[in-house]
């Protein structure tokens, strides 16, 4: 019988591509699109006046789905989503930490639910279209993940909760590709998504201004209070906790003597910014807890390469595997290390394998 | 792979009789009936035609019926033309809870305009209480509309009594009859409706039309400025084709109809019987008396109606979640909530509405197929 792979369609070129490679390698394909939050509540569809924000990814993905000629569902996730990816990502904020709820999403969203889901319509596998590599490994008799091999694409990181239960029923197909590839096939299968441009950074805020966002869910946690330099001094007035994150020098409006000033730590029991200058910023230790391993937990310390951000450079350092978490010790100091993002670990001598990761705190 | 549909209460296929009827109008007979050649009177007395196989489905006279482009327009035309032409100052109206969004969204966009609404509750088959009718009607109530039949549920409503409480009150009383007419015998006269919507595509018709009766003396406004088609209430050249092929749907439909009835409800009972019956993980939304004989409404235990819907599709087989659909995504329906059904069973009920081509072995596959989607250990993994 013909493998029933179930594609997550966001609408975007990526998936959209994912798909049609799929159903042209002759599987039985099938595309979902998650419903995922509500739209902009500011332009309501009252009064029959054509609204901007309609379902358009949901839109997009059905004219894909026609055009490859696969079925196409839809699946509504506000609920789960809800909970699980924007509480969690307001929570966060809340408590002094900034989140990458994409990691959130792909942990409990697409290959949770989803996958579960999936599984109960009687789907073989999971495709999505992340650029990453899934590869079995005959020696170990494991199942590596692998960073895309267009490195600047690479989101390898975003996936580093994958597991070995989750692995062999997981599809990457964009995996080799470079970007400039999936826009060609994408031109070559005809998909209407062909020149979409890229989404934008936190998908259910839009309008980027998580400030806005959190506001309007959490106005009790923006409590103006007092900047704080490492010694203790008061330096200025800040406009509540969220509006901060580790490294940030813009929009502080902190003149004076000791500037530039960076925020170096959120003290949120005291409401209280802590600022000092761009030395103050590099730490060699890093602690994360909410640990992950893709091929399994390792046994004592042993030697890695770390990224503590998307955006990061990874750096050669020494992990201590802990009780519940872990400890990194970078061989070079690193800038901004931020909690709430997560400590990504490659292996050391190539820095292609993922080896697992968690939640820095 | 065989594919079974058990979704008519969406859309039925077109009747082989029916497209043969249409043909000429699709290719010779092509003329626009406000034309004054042969053409244009080979046309328009085609559209004639279809409006007498209406109007005598139904027992009234064939002046009383416009062609519409099916149900929401019928709707929209009555509810909203009928306001404007007569309260345009504003004025009372009653609705019900269960009613389809063409006609509910129109009456709260006239309520944002001004007009009083009383939304009626529904007891839980989903039926309107004949009393709770009597105590909203006010001394300002200009219109009352009630659907004839559920379109998620198939529950009949108590249309005579309504009809005959509104014609006491000299109120106008809007039916919309779009999942009824296929399998009640409706009388517009006998049971005092003044606006009645129907639909084709629900009869075994074209998709895009429909019809209004309304009732001979009550006034209407149009909602498109045009010409004077349609008694001046739809301006706009005819659908011909598919008026004549909604014609003829009706003309079959009024002589097959007790046919129809009996296979459906045998269907419906072989399906209750074989899933339903005894079993705590469905239960029946509705009741199975006083409901269409073609439309069965349950929910399932443990698994919401998307995954039961696609898992069914992948195999073939085609039915549908109640009607609320936006975009794929399946909100919880508006009727089962209105019918006070618990939080459990909201997101997971399922439509099955069943057809003239339907078969009894058809039943019994869905059945199983059904019970193995729902059971784990038989599960496909």
């Amino acid at each position: 019988m013909t493998k029933r792979i179930a594609v997550a369609m966001s609408g975007g070129v990526d998936s959209s591509v994912t798909a049609a490679l799929l159903k042209e390698q002759g599987y039985d394909v099938i595309g979902i699109t998650l419903r995922l939050w509500e739209e902009d509540p500011s332009c309501p569809a009252v009064e029959n006046v054509h609204s901007c924000c309609s379902l358009s990814a949901v839109d997009d993905a059905k004219a894909v789905a026609s055009v490859i000629g696969i079925p196409h569902y839809t699946l509504d996730f506000r609920q789960p989503f809800r909970k699980d990816v924007i509480d969690y990502f307001v929570q966060s904020y809340t408590l002094g930490r900034t989140p990458n709820p994409c990691i959130a999403c792909n942990k409990h969203i697409k290959f949770g639910l989803l996958w579960q889901q999936a599984q109960q319509f009687g789907a073989d596998s999971l495709a999505t279209g992340h650029y990453a590599r899934i590869v079995f490994n005959e020696e170990k008799g494991l199942y590596e993940l692998l960073r895309g091999t267009d490195r600047r694409k690479d989101q390898s990181y975003v996936l580093y909760e994958l597991t070995q239960d989750l692995l062999p029923h997981i599809m990457l197909p964009m995996a080799a590709l470079e970007k400039s590839e999936t826009r060609e096939l994408a031109k070559k299968f005809g998909l209407p998504v062909f020149n979409k441009p890229e989404s934008q950074d936190i998908c259910f805020i839009p309008d980027n201004d998580y400030k806005g966002f959190l506001k309007k869910r959490v106005p009790q946690t923006f409590k103006p209070g007092d900047f704080v330099d490492l010694q203790g001094h008061v330096v200025g007035r800040h406009e509540g906790i969220p509006c901060y994150t580790i490294g940030q020098r813009r929009g502080l409006h902190l003149g004076g003597p000791g500037g530039p000033y960076y925020v170096v730590a959120l003290d949120v029991p005291h409401n209280r910014v802590i600022v000092g200058g761009e030395q103050d910023l590099f730490r060699t230790e890093v602690k994360a807890d909410d640990v992950s391993w893709v091929e399994g937990a390792p046994q004592g310390p042993f030697e890695a390469l770390g990224k503590i951000r998307y955006a990061a450079p990874e750096a050669p350092c020494t992990v201590y595997p802990e009780k519940g978490g872990l400890r990194v010790e970078f061989a070079k100091p690193q800038r901004a290390v931020t909690a709430g993002q997560a400590l990504v670990l490659y292996d050391r001598e190539t820095g292609e394998r993922v080896l697992g990761g968690g939640v820095i705190i | 792979m065989e594919r079974i549909y058990l979704d008519h209460a969406a859309a039925t296929p077109i009747d082989r009789r029916v497209l043969d009827a249409m043909m000429p109008y699709l290719t010779t007979a092509f003329g626009n009936p406000s034309s004054l050649h042969y053409f244009g009177q080979e046309a328009r007395a085609a559209v004639q035609r279809a409006r007498q196989q209406v109007a005598h489905c139904l027992g009234v006279a064939a002046a009383d019926i416009v062609f519409t482009s099916g149900g929401t327009e019928g709707d929209n035309l009555a509810i909203r033309g009928y306001l404007r032409a007569n309260f345009p100052q504003g004025g009372h109206l009653i609705t019900t809870a269960v009613e389809h969004q063409a006609v509910l969204h129109t009456f709260e966009a006239m309520a944002r305009q001004g007009y009083s609404l009383t939304v009626l509750p529904v007891d839980a088959a989903g039926r309107v209480r004949i009393d709770d009718v009597a105590a909203a009607i006010r001394d300002d109530t200009v219109l009352i509309s009630c659907m004839y039949a559920n379109n998620e549920t198939g529950t009949i409503q108590p249309i005579r009594a309504i009809g005959e409480l509104a014609a006491a009150k000299g109120i106008a009383f809007h039916v919309d009859a779009v999942q009824a007419f296929g399998y009640v015998p409706i009388q517009p006269l006998a049971e005092h409706i003044d606006l009645l919507t129907l639909c084709s595509h629900k009869i075994y018709g074209p998709k895009g039309i429909g019809a209004l009766y309304i009732r001979h003396g009550l006034q209407l406004t149009s909602e498109a400025y045009g010409g004077p088609q349609e008694h001046r209430l739809r301006a706009g050249t005819e659908n011909v084709a598919a008026i004549v092929g909604f014609g003829e749907a009706v003309a079959l439909l009024e002589a097959e109809r007790p046919q129809r009835i009996a296979a459906a409800a045998q269907l419906k009972q072989r399906f209750y019987d074989g899933l339903i019956k005894g079993d705590a993980r469905f239960r029946l939304n509705g009741t199975l008396e006083g409901s269409l004989p073609n439309i069965i409404d349950f929910s399932v235990d443990g698994m919401e109606s998307p995954i039961v819907l696609i898992a069914l599709d992948m195999q073939g087989i085609a039915v549908s979640a109640g009607s609320a659909c936006e975009a794929g995504a399946v909100e919880p329906s508006h009727v089962l909530r209105a019918m006070g059904v618990d939080e459990k069973w909201l997101r997971s009920s399922i439509r099955v509405s069943f057809g003239t081509e339907n078969t009894p072995d058809q039943i019994d596959t869905v059945v199983q197929a059904l019970q193995q989607i729902l059971d784990p250990v038989t599960k496909r993994r």
